[in-house]
Order: C-alpha cells, then structure tokens, then sequence
C-alpha cells in the first residue's frame, strides 16, 4: 500500500509544470480522439504531422492557443498527395464577431493559415470526458457547442467528404463524450446540426446520434 | 489502571526499568506497558508487553529523579507492530508526516485503545487507507479532491469519522482521475505506436508533450511511465490492490466498530501542508 500511495504521489503530478493531472481537464480524452481519428484515416488517406513553432512545436495546448505554436496534421490524398484537410487541436479560430474559440478539434481547410477564421473550419469536434461514466452531456454543453456552431457558422453547411471506417459516422459536428447522451430529443440535435457521440472510451462500443 | 508505551533502551535486563528524569514518573503498580524499540531511521517496533509490578522513586541530581521498577508477567507479542503500519490505528498520533516524533521521550502514556491495538497488532484499515493515500496528494490535488467530493458526495464532511465512506469516495477519486488517466496514455502511446513509422514518418509518440502558452511543457511519455508505476503498484498480478483494501475493510467491519467508537470526534488524519 504504501508503494502504490509512493508512486501516486509522483503520478498525480505533471512532471515538468508540476501541475495537477486532472483526467477532467478534457486534453488527455481530447488527445485519445484524435489519434483515434488519425488510426482510422490512415486506411485511407496519407497523413503528416506538422511540427508547431518554438518550444511547444510538440506540445498540444493544455488551454486555447495560437495554431501557429502547436503541431498539426494534414490529410492528404494518396495518389496526389494534395492536402484536403488540416486537423487541429485546441487552436483559436476566430469567430463571426472576430472573437477566438478553440474548440478541441478543428477540421481546417487545406490553405487556412496560421490565424484562420470562421470561413477556413469545415467541421468542429468537441470533447467531454465525464468522471462518472453515466453522467449525461449537459443542456449547457449542448447549447454551448450549438452556439458555437452559429458564431463559426457552421450550421447547415456541407460536411466534408471523409471517407473514415470505424468512424464513419462522425463526420458531423460531435459533441463527444465518455459518458452518455443528453436528455434532448434527436430532432434538437438535427436542428443544432450537430451529433452526440456516447460512450466514447478504449474498449467500450461508442454510438452516436441522431 | 494506565497504559504506557516504554523505550526498551531503559530496560536493564531482565526486567528491571530505570528512567531518569525531571518529570514526575506516574507510571504505577499495575499499570500495563508496551516496549519498543527504534528501527531504522523512521519507524519503531512494538515488541513486548508487561505490568509494573513495583516502583519506588529517589532523588537523583538536584531535580531529576530516579524512577526505578520491577517488570512482571513480560510477554513477547506474537505479531510485533511497527509503527509505519499503525499510524492511522493510534489516538496518539496526529503527526502523520513523522509519526516517530510521538516516541522520542522514554516513556509515554497510551488510552486503552492504542494499548490493545498495539499489543493485538490490529489495525483501522478504513482509516489507514485513507490516510496513506491521502497523505500523498499534494496540495493542489487535494484541493481538486475536495471539490469533487464536495459535490458529488457531500455527506463525507458531515460524517468524517465515517473512514469507510471516505475511503470510498477517495477510492473512487483515484480511480476515475489517476488509473483513468493511465488508460487513456497507454491508448494514446499505442495509436501512436501504430501511426508512426511507414504511415506519419515524422511522428514521434516520444515527443509529444501538452502546455500552456507560457508554462513548462510536459511529456506524454513521461507521464505514462508514472502512471504504469503507480498502475503497476496498485493493481499488480495477484489483483487488484484497492479493491483487496476496500473487501478487507467490509470483511472486518464488525472489529473496526470499536475503532468507529474510538475515533468518532476526530476529523480527517490530514498531515500538515507548507504553503
């Protein structure tokens, strides 16, 4: 017992910043969705990874941040080896008004550069880790996420054309979780244009809706 | 009747007892003792039991004392007690940093609880579970604890005597942040693992870290590694460490009541912070 307290003692702290590790702090479940989606485009697509800049050229932000510091990924046609999407995580995206949103997963178009705006983001994916697997995404979250939907305007626009397997279903805007779906019915989710993704998490059956 | 704890350094062989000191020495004819003995550069050993059988008191400089007595009825303990393992199990202590501290005067007095779980070896699980695990959060994942708990399971402050809720509840805690946490590194590491190389050449999982805008930047990597530490400690092959805690302390509920009793105006065996 008291090993397994040694060892939580150093495993609870970041070790470099000396922060606290807070699974809730939605990053880590952020970083798990996205080389969940980067395994799966690999069936199909060729991907590179785009260093950032400066000292955090390797470093996903804990907190909104510049796009221009933070890695990237571009998905790139195989035959042509043309770029047809950038994905970014936790970078700012100004909105309609000009104001910065960072939603934890950003679809990019191929050009948008280093402070995009609204007009370069094709689709958003947000995470949601819950402590408690049965909690449910909350009517603030959803409306939030909905929200943003509408300041980035991207309600009713086309998705993207990505051919992914196992995720085929998300290409949407996602509101993703560990935990369960909200209590809205499926026709608020198809008005908001965006889909909930439940049960999200390593070795469990993920469904989504509508 | 009373109960002493005694350093077994005063003891002359065989069972003779001689303390000098400047204090009036009460310990009286029928008064029961445990004797101990340090161990390491922390820790101290309870060993054997005995009753004062007879002492008397003479002067001995101009004011200390020479208390001297006669041990009877010695008996070795069949299980000898450390205190590292009895920490959360004692009234006594409330220094659970350095709980050796309680023990540096030759002789001290014990309640009748900390003397029979000395000398039967017995310990408050709940509380001891979790108070070693508590004890190593630090500061700002204490606090986290605190706010989590507070709203999710606010009872825990209304009866913090109840160690079986609380330890519970931290169990919980543990799990949904730290081994959760885990889980998803060691997912992240292994997609990593399998995107790399032919596919995203460039990709390294090594590298990978998260930070703020001005903060220091943290590993990935180095993370898991001590998140398999602590998954490798706490949920070895023989199974699952907190769960074999939580069953020990439901399988022993009806010998940890009196322990309940005798730590039911206490509050949590929180070890002093610095800051």
């Amino acid at each position: 017992m008291h090993e397994s307290a040694r060892t939580l003692a150093e495993a609870a702290t970041w070790a470099k910043s000396q922060l606290p590790l807070k699974v809730n702090d939605d990053f880590l479940y952020e970083i798990y969705i996205l080389f969940e989606l980067l395994h799966d485009l690999k069936n199909q697509y060729a991907i590179k990874y785009i260093e950032g800049r400066g000292d955090t050229r390797h470093h996903f932000p804990r907190k909104p941040a510049l796009k221009s510091g933070r890695p990237r990924f571009e998905v790139l046609d195989k035959r042509s080896q043309h770029t047809l999407w950038q994905i970014c995580a936790g970078t700012r995206i100004a909105d309609i008004h000009g104001k910065d949103r960072a939603p934890d997963l950003s679809f990019q178009s191929p050009d948008a550069g280093d402070a995009p705006g609204y007009t370069e983001v094709i689709m958003i994916w947000d995470a949601k880790y819950k402590t408690d697997d049965r909690t449910r995404i909350t009517m603030a979250e959803l409306s939030e996420f909905g929200w943003w939907l509408e300041v980035l305007q991207l309600r009713g626009t086309a998705k993207p054309a990505i051919n992914l397997s196992n995720l085929v279903l998300l290409v949407s805007n996602c509101l993703i979780t560990n935990g369960d779906k909200s209590t809205e019915p499926d026709a608020e989710c198809l008005r908001l244009d965006l889909k909930e993704v439940h049960s999200f998490y390593p070795g469990k059956m993920f469904a989504v809706r509508p | 009747m009373n109960y002493w704890a005694v350093d077994d350094a005063n003891i002359s062989p065989p069972n003779d007892l001689t303390i000098f000191s400047n204090r009036v020495v009460n310990m009286r004819h029928g008064d029961e003792v445990v004797l101990f003995k340090r161990v390491g550069d922390n820790d101290i050993e309870f060993h054997t039991r005995a009753i004062i059988e007879e002492s008397q008191v003479g002067r001995y400089e101009e004011d200390k004392q020479k208390y001297v007595a006669h041990l009877s009825n010695l008996r070795v303990l069949t299980d000898s007690s450390l205190l590292s393992e009895l920490t959360y199990s004692l009234q006594k202590i409330y220094n659970f940093r350095q709980p050796r501290r309680h023990f540096l005067r030759k002789y001290l007095s014990l309640s009748q609880y900390d003397f029979d779980s000395i000398t039967s070896g017995s310990i408050y699980w709940a509380r001891t579970a979790f108070g070693i695990y508590i004890n190593m959060l630090g500061r700002q994942q204490l606090e986290h604890f605190i706010q989590e708990t507070a709203a999710s399971s606010p009872e825990v402050f209304i009866h913090q005597w109840d160690f079986g809720l609380a330890w519970k509840v931290l169990r919980q805690f543990i799990e949904v942040q730290y081994i959760a946490a885990a889980e998803l590194l060691r997912f992240v590491h292994a997609r990593a693992d399998q995107i790399s190389g032919s596919d995203i050449p460039n990709l390294n999982y090594m590298e990978l870290g998260v930070s703020t805008e001005d903060g220091e930047n943290d590993s990935l990597y180095e993370q898991e590694v001590l998140l398999s530490k602590f998954l490798a400690a706490t949920r070895p092959e023989e199974g699952d460490l907190l769960e074999r805690l939580s069953h020990r302390i439901a399988e022993e509920s009806a010998s940890q009541e009196a322990f309940q009793e005798a730590f039911r105006y206490t509050s949590w065996p929180l070890q002093t912070i610095e800051g």
